[in-house]
């Protein structure tokens, strides 16, 4: 019996893992060890960071979720982050039940003490993992999904390889520890089933991930122009579209008497999108690049008679390029090119090299924000030495203007993701030789 | 030359150049990775700082006995008076100060016209000072020896404060916890020759990992299942003798661990 219930046991979990992995890579023993391969070295590096560095970002987010749980902020959070705030509500209520010490540490109000009482706490590193946690399941799930997407089993283990040991995700998720794997998963969701011709589905996952962080909005005309075929497809899709952020706005005028639209157009984070500006002379008139070239892709896609799935993920991947190249943006942003990006460098692996090129660039860029994104990281190893330590900055800035270092690392930054564009958009007017596990097969 | 044989010709050849370029990435890495041992394992002698970017006293002694003070102010852009700094205090022992040299001092005797001059008062057992820096004049310092001492008393202050935290001790971020502080003899000298796992931040680091124990053996065992899990998908499962690889693999990845909890977290 007990032989039996082990038999049974075994066969449950084998078929659990087939689903998870994919029986393609399941029933092959040779994928299946590549596959294992990726997956641990993905693993490695990810557990390599994830309990021992932070930014202090990460806190506030918690430091807000406790302000709710345990009612200690009388403000209400930032309604244009509100489901990402109820989001570290929920997985707080479960991680002060394993560390109830944080609970103490998240209700000091100066954001300067809280941040070194957690940094120096003893039980840091375990504290430092609980909370990046629900970040590595995404992050994995993300993974898993992308296994999905098109019909060669090879092509998917070399985009799961890919999205495994890129240094931006590694560097985003457990480095910088912020939360945009999560709202990146509902939109490579979003992605699958607009693959599945789901496009109802497809459009409110997007919605969802436009509502829990604004950033890709810019791919809606892009999923809405793949979607519709017809004039009423476009009109239902539209309203749909904008439905998530309509709906934010009614829940905040009822709720908290105040617009959620207004403050998410006067953010920050609107702001870095528009920040690039071609001004003239004598006049109060301004042209925004970004607005322009957007403008152009979109009707460039609308007009393209292949608007192929293949080429929904290169237009998409255009979009979030030229707002890295024109507009304003955090290290973390860069996050949101990845899962578009891997799946260019399995069709041409010179794109591949060039983003290899971003990477490199990318420590440079971080100067802008100085100690934040540099020691100030590695205060929970010993505060006191990464406090005092000198900043890459505080040493250039004996021989040069740090921001003028950084600009000039920036620029060529976009003057890469400018020819990624040009490499992509050539591309997309040939046929793809990526089968995408569509409907109809229309790669 | 045959279209079949040129193909297999260039076959090789593109294997070879990625033996080759393996090879060399494989080198590549060895001799970083016995760099960083090396720099981790040797001593610089004296606490590591960056004059005109590091703010604080750095301490240290050398060989011979004789004992170097620095201070360092940082750079801040656009601060009110070039970013003046006064750094203060005094030494006092119970033996003879004999002072060796004055480290970039602005004294009144070399410049006549500055505003804030660096003055040094200098006794058979004490010595005062106060020093100035700034943006551009950033770093000053004192070297001087003490003969028949037993201890060395130190009273820096920054800007007429006390910040612990800003002296460093023989080593980067070792301070002082007392305002008044006393260094035995040759006890900068200890400090700097230290093995780096008692050094800042390694000793912090290994202290928080020991301290928290379950969290330690949590993270070691999962980082060293998937180091053995990745050793025996991509070499060991080739060998004829797997599965007692497999078996000797986990043993000693086992023993490692009672090896880190016996030794390392209880010394730590």
């Amino acid at each position: 019996m007990e032989v039996g219930f082990k038999n049974k046991f075994t066969k449950f979990l084998k078929n659990i893992l087939r689903k998870i992995i994919t029986p393609e890579i399941f029933e092959n023993s040779e994928y299946r060890i590549s596959f294992y391969k990726y997956l641990l070295i993905g693993l490695f590096l990810r557990f390599l960071f994830l309990p021992f560095l932070f930014q202090v970002d990460i806190l506030s987010s918690y430091t807000r979720a406790a302000g709710q749980l345990f009612e200690t902020i009388p403000e209400t959070p930032a309604v244009i982050q509100l489901v990402m705030h109820w989001f570290h509500v929920f997985f707080l209520k479960i991680i002060v039940q394993i560390i109830p010490n944080l609970k103490t540490i998240l209700e000091i109000s100066n954001e300067h003490i809280q941040w070194l009482s957690f940094a120096g706490d003893n039980q840091v590193f375990r504290m430092l993992s609980v909370i990046k946690f629900p970040y590595f399941i995404f992050d994995l799930a993300c993974a898993f999904l992308l296994l999905r997407f098109t019909k060669d089993t090879k092509t998917n283990l070399k985009v799961f390889k890919h999205w495994m040991i890129n240094p931006v995700v590694i560097f985003v998720t457990y480095i910088f520890a912020r939360f945009d794997v999560v709202p990146l998963f509902i939109t490579i969701l979003a992605l699958y089933f607009a693959m599945k011709d789901r496009k109802y589905i497809s459009i409110l996952l997007l919605v969802i991930s436009i509502v829990m962080r604004f950033f890709p909005v810019l791919i809606l005309p892009f999923l809405i122009i793949y979607l519709a075929k017809n004039r009423k497809d476009y009109v239902i899709f539209s309203l749909l579209g904008i439905s998530g952020l309509l709906a934010l706005e009614i829940g905040s005028r009822l709720l908290f008497g105040s617009s959620a639209l207004f403050k998410l157009l006067n953010s920050q984070h609107f702001t870095f999108l528009i920040a690039l500006k071609w001004g003239m002379e004598g006049l109060h008139v301004y042209l925004i690049p970004l607005v322009i070239f957007f403008t152009l892709i979109i009707i460039s896609f609308f007009e393209i008679s292949n608007k192929s799935f293949s080429n929904l993920l290169k237009y998409s991947l255009i979009a979030f390029l030229l707002w890295f190249s024109f507009g304003y943006y955090h290290p973390q942003y860069l996050l949101w090119t990845i899962p578009f990006l891997i799946f260019q460098f399995v069709e041409n692996d010179r794109i591949f090299y060039y983003h290899i090129l971003q990477v490199l660039i990318i420590p440079f860029i971080l100067l802008y924000w100085g100690q934040l994104v540099t020691t100030f990281l590695f205060v929970p190893i010993d505060s006191k030495f990464f406090t005092t330590l000198p900043d890459v900055v505080d040493i250039i800035r004996k021989y040069y203007s740090p921001a003028k270092f950084a600009n000039i690392f920036s620029s060529i930054f976009s003057g890469v993701s400018i020819w990624i564009i040009y490499e992509v958009f050539k591309l997309s007017k040939i046929k793809s030789n990526l089968i995408f596990n569509t409907k109809k097969n229309n790669n | 030359m045959s279209n079949k044989y040129r193909k297999s010709t260039c076959m090789r050849i593109n294997i070879k150049k990625r033996i080759d370029i393996r090879t060399k990435i494989k080198k590549l890495l060895i001799i970083s990775l016995l760099l960083i041992v090396i720099l981790t394992l040797t001593n610089c002698g004296r606490p590591f700082y960056v004059p005109g970017a590091s703010m604080g006293y750095f301490l240290w002694q050398t060989e011979d006995k004789e004992y170097h003070i620095r201070w360092s102010n940082d750079w801040v852009r656009n601060a009110p008076n070039d970013n003046l700094r006064k750094f203060s205090g005094s030494i006092r022992t119970d033996g003879v100060i004999t002072i060796k040299n004055l480290y970039l001092w602005e004294g009144e005797e070399l410049t006549k016209d500055i505003e804030n001059v660096d003055i040094i008062k200098v006794e058979p057992s004490r010595v005062e000072f106060i020093a100035y820096t700034t943006n551009h004049d950033y770093e000053d310092g004192i070297d001087f020896s003490v003969d028949n001492e037993t201890y060395v008393e130190f009273n820096l202050k920054n800007n007429d404060i006390y910040d612990l935290g800003r002296i460093s001790l023989g080593s980067f971020a070792n301070s002082p916890d007392e305002e008044i502080f006393i260094i035995s003899e040759d006890e900068l000298l200890y400090e700097a020759k230290k093995p780096f796992y008692l050094k800042h931040p390694f000793s912090t680091f290994f202290n928080k990992l020991s301290y928290d124990r379950v969290f330690t053996n949590t993270y070691l065992l999962l980082m060293g299942i998937i180091i053995v899990e990745l050793i025996r998908v991509s070499i060991l499962i080739r060998n004829k003798n797997y599965k007692k690889l497999r078996y000797i693999s986990y043993g000693l990845l086992f023993l490692i661990l009672i090896v880190i909890n016996i030794i390392f977290l209880k010394c730590c």
